[in-house]
């Protein structure tokens, strides 16, 4: 067993030895059961808020500070560097989400959040589980921990019919993945006699065993919603309030990836081909995400896509690992760095998102209404473009890098062009809030029709168009509650907050480098 | 602490953005004065430094602290004979910017940062020794100028903006396909190492899609549109004519520069194989962009659409320098560079003040120039045979080593330099046209009544007035900085 001299939980539980780094998950239920009976409890929804914020954060500084390298029950659980910086983001964002609930939840105009908290919680127990774990089933339960309470999320007003429907469809989705998942899991376990990655490392590489891989990365592929297992996340993600999927469709995906590129990085010595899998599923998942993302008008629907094309990056790193580069745990951590830089900016958005309204068009004029937000939005779109000096600038090198490092420039210059066909509607979001006329305002006409004259229309009108062309006329504007509310002191300490990771984690990039490879 | 100087230079931008950040609303016209002392202090050192550090001989200044050693990439900014003129007129320019600014007082604070954010970009592209820090920069540059054209701009702003930020993004991404490539074959972002490690690391393999060859178009991508070359140019005359004055003359006298510099610190030194590849290409497409541009510019009725197709024919005439491949050569481009970004730059300038007056840029409506406003004929008529090219003006220093480097360059056949001579004869006589139209002639209805330059107006104007016949008539003002350079640069290609 590595346990380190100087960690700093364990010392101060000395009878745990190194199972003191499960601490942390103990502050998380405390959290969770604080939150499920909040109304019995002082503060009710907002003190739930309170003490999911409190926990988070020290449960954030828990694994900071923690030394990495304890194997926990017997061989199960191994919590290396990268697992520790995965846990650090999930309770990090998890705060930041609390941190905003806190401020908008019960006076502060979003009605009931109590349960939301718990369920967040409960989620982040199963993330921070999960990206440690190195048994098959634990991996497996875990997931599910971790998504599960992301379903009720998607649907937590259950008077929103298009809610529930997201929530439904999400649901049934991930539920067939997960069996197809434990179907090939079970061969696995199976075929290796043992549950756990030491067992992983050793099969035989046959027919069989790579149909189970197959499957068990498949259910991942969903639930990270990679193309073609993605037609989930659109639905469910518009059906969705912004600030519930703000935490619904980040920490989920972060634990999810994390533990597809350590399954990755063990199972790729003995079944190589599942490189090539990844590859196809990468190549597809950045055409499919990049180029839907660009018809859409509604922010949610258009992160989904996002998303999609984020997880694309993500199995091109992983898919480069697993052909068995030099530098494999520098991909693994590349991986990791990206979904991390992914998830703050999309809590980002969709936290503006529930300020703003669900539409592009809705951003119109933002930038006269709210500066600061405009702002906001235009650093933490400028990260997701990948422009420098932002976080989103270096997760974008290192996949470069890497793909570069793997001779395969095609797939390089390939991964650049999506780059650039991204920022085509990530700049939207920005030029939404910096030219876009809010309503009220009809002067400037001559503008407008000069800019529609060159094929460049008003994102309104661009939104319009692209509304009556690529969606049903009918559905309503599903417009996120609370529309257009001001914002709290904590939502705007949240977003700064992530702003500040956003570039700090940019220009001061080596500390978290080191911290990521644990050196 | 010589090394510590040029980082406050490229950083000290930044302490105005944060000064201005901090400026309450009800003082916001004094964002100005933070601007102007910025800019100014900067020029001061900028000065400063060259004359105390400023020789040719390899790197001066050079600081190297270690960014993400995990790859390899550093903090690394030093200045040689190549950057030095850059960075002293890119500082010059600023200073005059800020200056030509006085009267924006449409949400002047974010006018005025995103001004010295642009300037940091800049001085920090000009002084970054390793390619990642070059990138960094190269793209936060995109970011000010997409805010100033998109807020501040004329009536087609908004296009403009996106079609500049798309157009130089896409180009730049591939340049950072390039850097990456780079490092993997040699393990280095240092652009001063890999001068000698890119040869080896490619063994002088530069054919026809070698992988020389490919790296050295990822970077012609962006480099290309920067400059701009021929067919990728297309961005240029929306930006420059939609953007507001100081943003057109910081676009034209030290953007474009981006560019030019790059291919001498990067893609020529260090892919020297492939650079003699794609030479003979490199020539055609100048000579294509001088034409080209003089062509379209007798063409114009807006007189600002003039000036920036002019840039595209000027340019031209540095990238003719640098496709010969010679001493000359080298030397020619970097006249250009600062010649085009005095010239234009002043050009720009003055279009601002006459719309300022006028509220036209048709060159149709602007005649009688002369009779109603003297002084700013003088300046315009100056500005305007510097940009010809006439002799003991700083134009002619550039144009003049371009043609004659083409000319005893092996790699480029005598017909190009005919025909870049003919482009400098179109380029005199669009700017004649320009001056027969808008000069002389009975003053027009809009140009009767104007005032002519205030006392503010001529600040911004003398001290470029002084720089180019200053750079004309004592031609070693620049090439004691850039010949050494250029010299070395050239021993690589035998001549």
């Amino acid at each position: 067993m590595v346990v380190g001299q100087t960690d700093i939980v364990s010392s101060f539980l000395p009878p745990f030895q190194g199972y003191g780094i499960l601490l942390p998950i103990a502050l998380l239920l405390i959290a969770a059961f604080w939150a499920l009976f909040a109304n019995l409890l002082p503060g009710k929804d907002r003190g739930a808020s309170l003490v999911g914020l409190a926990c988070s954060v020290l449960a954030t500084l828990c694994y900071g500070f923690s030394v990495p390298g304890a194997l926990l029950f017997g061989g199960r659980y191994f919590f290396t560097p990268d697992a520790r910086f995965a846990a650090v983001i999930i309770c990090l964002l998890a705060a930041l989400w609390c941190l905003w609930t806190f401020g908008s939840g019960q006076n502060g105009g979003l009605g009931r959040t109590r349960e939301a908290v718990a369920f967040a919680m409960l989620s982040a127990i199963g993330a921070v589980i999960a990206v440690a774990a190195t048994d098959i089933i634990v991996i497996i339960l875990a997931l599910e921990l971790a998504t599960m309470p992301s379903y009720v999320l998607v649907g937590y007003r259950r008077y929103r019919i298009k809610g529930l429907e997201g929530a439904m469809k999400y649901f049934l989705l991930s539920v067939l993945t997960t069996l197809i998942m434990l179907y090939g899991a079970s061969f696995l376990v199976g075929l290796s006699a043992s549950t756990t990655f030491a067992g992983l490392a050793s099969l035989s590489n046959n027919a069989l065993t790579l149909i189970a891989v197959g499957m068990v990365v498949l259910g991942m592929f969903a639930k990270m919603s990679a193309a073609p297992f993605h037609w989930w996340a659109p639905d469910a993600y518009e059906g969705a309030e912004s600030w519930a999927l703000s935490f619904a469709a980040v920490v989920p995906k972060v634990a999810v990836t994390v533990v597809l590129a350590r399954l990755i990085f063990i199972i790729s010595q003995p079944v190589p081909q599942v490189a090539e899998m990844l590859m196809v599923m990468a190549i597809f998942s950045m055409i499919v995400g990049s180029f839907a993302a660009l018809m859409q008008v509604n922010i949610r629907r258009m992160m989904a896509y996002s998303g999609v094309s984020s997880a694309g990056f993500i199995l091109l790193v992983i898919a480069m690992m697993a052909m068995g580069l030099d530098g494999s745990l520098f991909a693994l951590n590349a991986a990791i760095l990206y979904v991390a830089a992914a998830a703050f900016a999309t809590m980002g958005v969709l936290f503006i998102s529930a300020h703003e309204g669900s539409m592009v068009a809705d951003l119109n004029g933002l930038s006269e209404r709210r500066p600061g937000a405009a702002w906001a939005l235009a650093i933490i779109a400028v990260s997701m473009i990948g422009v420098p000096p932002t976080l989103g600038f270096f997760a974008k090198l290192n996949v470069f890098l890497i793909t570069a490092a793997a001779q395969q420039y095609a797939l390089l210059v390939f991964a650049v062009v999506m780059v650039v066909v991204s920022a085509f509607y990530y700049i939207r979001l920005i030029r939404a809030s910096f030219f876009g006329e809010s309503q009220k305002k009809t002067t400037v006409v001559t503008d407008a029709l000069d800019a529609e004259k060159e094929g460049m229309a008003d994102s309104q009108n661009l939104a319009a168009e692209i509304e009556a062309t690529f969606t049903d006329a009918d559905i309503e504007p599903a417009t996120s509650y609370p529309a257009k509310t001001s914002y709290s002191p904590c939502a705007v300490a949240a977003i700064v907050l992530i702003v500040v990771v956003l570039m700090a984690a940019g220009i001061f990039h080596n500390p978290i480098m080191t911290f990521l490879a644990g050196s | 602490m010589p090394s510590f100087m040029l980082s406050l230079i490229i950083f000290l931008p930044l302490v105005g953005v944060l000064a201005i950040a901090l400026l309450p609303k009800r003082y916001e016209l004094y964002a100005k004065w933070a601007a102007l002392v910025i800019t100014v202090a900067n020029f001061a050192l900028t000065t400063w430094m060259v004359i105390a550090y400023g020789r040719a001989d390899g790197m001066q200044l050079e600081q190297k602290i270690a960014w993400i050693p995990q790859i390899n990439v550093n903090y690394h900014v030093g200045l040689d004979g190549l950057s030095f003129p850059l960075v002293m007129l890119s500082t010059f320019l600023f200073m005059l910017a800020v200056v030509a600014s006085w009267k924006i007082d449409v949400k002047p604070r974010l006018y005025f940062s995103m001004l010295l954010l642009l300037s940091m970009g800049l001085t920090g592209v000009f002084a970054a020794l390793d390619l990642v820090l070059f990138y960094v920069f190269w793209e936060i540059v995109l970011v000010p100028m997409f805010f100033l054209i998109s807020q501040w701009g004329g009536a087609r702003r908004r296009y403009a903006a996106m079609k500049f930020f798309l157009y130089t993004f896409l180009g730049s991404v591939f340049m950072l396909v390039g850097i990456v490539a780079l490092f993997i074959m040699t393990g280095s972002f240092n652009m001063v190492e890999l001068r000698e490690l890119a040869p080896i690391a490619f063994a002088g393999e530069g054919g026809l899609w070698s992988l020389q060859w490919w790296i050295f178009l990822a970077f012609f991508l962006a480099l290309a549109v920067k400059v701009p070359v021929f067919p990728l140019h297309t961005w240029l005359p929306d930006a420059h004519v939609q953007a507001p004055t100081a943003a057109s003359v910081l676009l034209a006298g030290v953007m474009l520069k981006m560019g030019t510099y790059a291919f001498l610190r990067i893609s020529v030194p260090i892919l020297p194989d492939a650079f003699e590849t794609w030479q003979l290409t490199l020539g055609i497409l100048a000579v294509i962009s001088i034409l080209y541009g003089a062509i379209v510019a007798f063409a114009q009725t807006d007189i600002k659409k003039l000036v920036a197709y002019s840039s595209v024919s000027h340019m031209g005439f540095a990238m003719l320098g640098i496709a010969a491949g010679t001493a000359t050569g080298f030397n020619a481009a970097m006249a250009v560079n600062i010649s085009h970004g005095l010239t234009t730059g002043m050009l720009f300038f003055m279009v601002g003040m006459i719309y300022e007056r006028t509220k036209t840029l048709r060159i149709s409506e602007l005649s009688g120039i002369a009779a109603q406003m003297p002084r700013f004929a003088g300046f315009f008529c100056l500005a305007s045979f510097a940009s010809m090219g006439l002799p003991l003006l700083s134009g002619f220093v550039g144009e003049f080593l371009s043609i004659l480097s083409s000319w005893e360059s092996p790699a480029l056949p005598p017909v190009l330099t005919i025909l870049a001579g003919i482009g400098i004869l179109c380029g005199g006589a669009y700017m004649l046209w320009l001056m027969q139209r808008s000069i002389f002639g009975e003053p027009s209805e809009k140009v009767a009544g104007q005032k002519d330059l205030n006392l503010r107006e001529i600040a911004v104007l003398a001290p470029i007035t002084v720089m180019i016949v200053v750079i004309g008539v004592y031609w070693n003002t620049i090439l004691q900085f850039t010949d050494p350079f250029a010299t070395d640069l050239a021993r690589i290609f035998g001549a």
